[in-house]
């Protein structure tokens, strides 16, 4: 989390992030304006090896464990709308799933949008995100942050978030919970090309639908140290995980 | 096309200032431009009456579909009262901006601020229309 704020907060403008990772442990987020106080229990989640941080961009829950994570910054691109880069990104998703022969397309309308209180995040897909076979396999939030632009997401590998319900106390322990809106790459291929090829389709993907030139980086030596140093500060912080 | 009414204040960031009846007391929202260019308004974050918040100051926040984006004090000002209707009802932002959406009224620290706002011509070229 720290570091896709702190890339957001100093990217310049006209430039952009694509960037790529995984998680050292399993970790449950939550979305900025989801109830996290009296649902989530962080000694019940620590008792599972599972941390607990609260994102700075909309949604729900999501549990990152086997998943790939993307997120891109933006600041002064193109249409610079916040639906804009949403509609960019997933397409350009749903083009780099293609590619390995996941035959991913895009969610239309159903109703309204759900409030961050209707459950986890991949209960129900919004609109435009990205699905396989009516299942939900990568689910995206965004933050507008002076001007900048954060979007992640979640691109499943296998079926973790099935253990939401029991790791929120809503099912005993060892209820199977039914995830009939969740898939993941695992459903399609066989096997999962590793996650650096993966990376590597997505992020052409994605510096193609966005266009500009792009050259590779790493991020950490780019950044402030003194500014990811407080914002993992700030995320780490119980005040700002369980803020509501 | 968008509905930019005659009569209320604009900001670069999308909020408008409508004047009351009483002097300096202003009621703000979002415009129909912001809430189109949003989509489904499903979170709405607002002070408590009695806090202060200068020029562009964050004074909110609001969840649209995924997306969160800051809602930005147009001018240094008091928050007097809040629209409670949109904590059960967000979406009052979407069908409704100008009346039953407002968001907070206000009572301006100072008045020279409005000069620099945006009257309802300008704002729509500000967002081409």
């Amino acid at each position: 989390m720290a570091v896709d704020h702190a890339l957001a907060a100093s990217v310049p403008d006209g430039r952009g992030w694509v960037r790529f990772y995984r998680w050292s442990r399993p970790t449950v987020s939550l979305g900025r304006h989801e109830p996290g106080r009296g649902r989530w229990d962080p000694q019940r989640l620590a008792a599972a090896g599972i941390d607990l941080v609260r994102r700075p961009t909309g949604g729900r829950a999501v549990l990152h464990h086997r998943e790939l994570t993307y997120s891109v910054v933006v600041r002064g691109w193109g249409a610079g709308s916040m639906r804009a880069l949403y509609g960019a990104v997933n397409r350009a998703l749903v083009e780099g799933l293609r590619s390995v022969g996941v035959p991913a397309e895009l969610a239309p309308r159903t109703g309204r949008a759900d409030p961050p209180d209707a459950g986890p995040c991949f209960e129900r897909p919004a609109e435009g995100e990205v699905m396989v076979g009516g299942r939900k396999l990568v689910g995206s939030a965004q933050v507008r942050l002076e001007g900048r632009l954060l979007q992640h997401g979640s691109v499943l590998l296998a079926d973790d978030q099935r253990r939401l319900p029991e790791l929120a106390g809503e099912i005993d322990p060892g209820e199977a919970a039914s995830t009939p809106s969740v898939t993941s790459l695992e459903d399609w291929l066989d096997p999962v090309p590793p996650v650096d090829e993966l990376a590597r389709v997505l992020g052409s993907a994605l510096r193609a639908e966005l266009g500009g030139h792009w050259h590779a980086a790493d991020t950490r030596p780019t950044l402030d140290a003194a500014l990811l140093a407080r914002l993992e500060d700030h995320y780490r912080s119980l005040d700002w995980t369980f803020r509501c | 096309m968008s509905d930019i009414p005659a009569g209320l204040l604009y900001t670069a960031e999308h909020e408008y200032l409508r004047k009351t009846d009483e002097d300096q007391v202003y009621t703000v929202g979002i415009t129909d431009y912001a809430q189109g260019e949003l989509g489904d308004i499903v979170f709405i974050e607002l002070p408590a009456a009695g806090d202060s918040f200068d020029k562009m100051d964050s004074f909110g926040t609001i969840e649209a579909v995924k997306a969160v984006s800051d809602l930005y004090c147009p001018v240094k000002a008091e928050i007097l009262e809040v629209n409670a209707a949109l904590d059960d009802d967000p979406s009052l932002v979407n069908s409704d901006p100008y009346g039953a959406g407002w968001m907070v009224r206000i009572r301006v620290a100072d008045a020279g601020d409005l000069a620099g706002l945006m009257d309802h011509e300008t704002y729509a070229s500000h967002v081409g229309e």
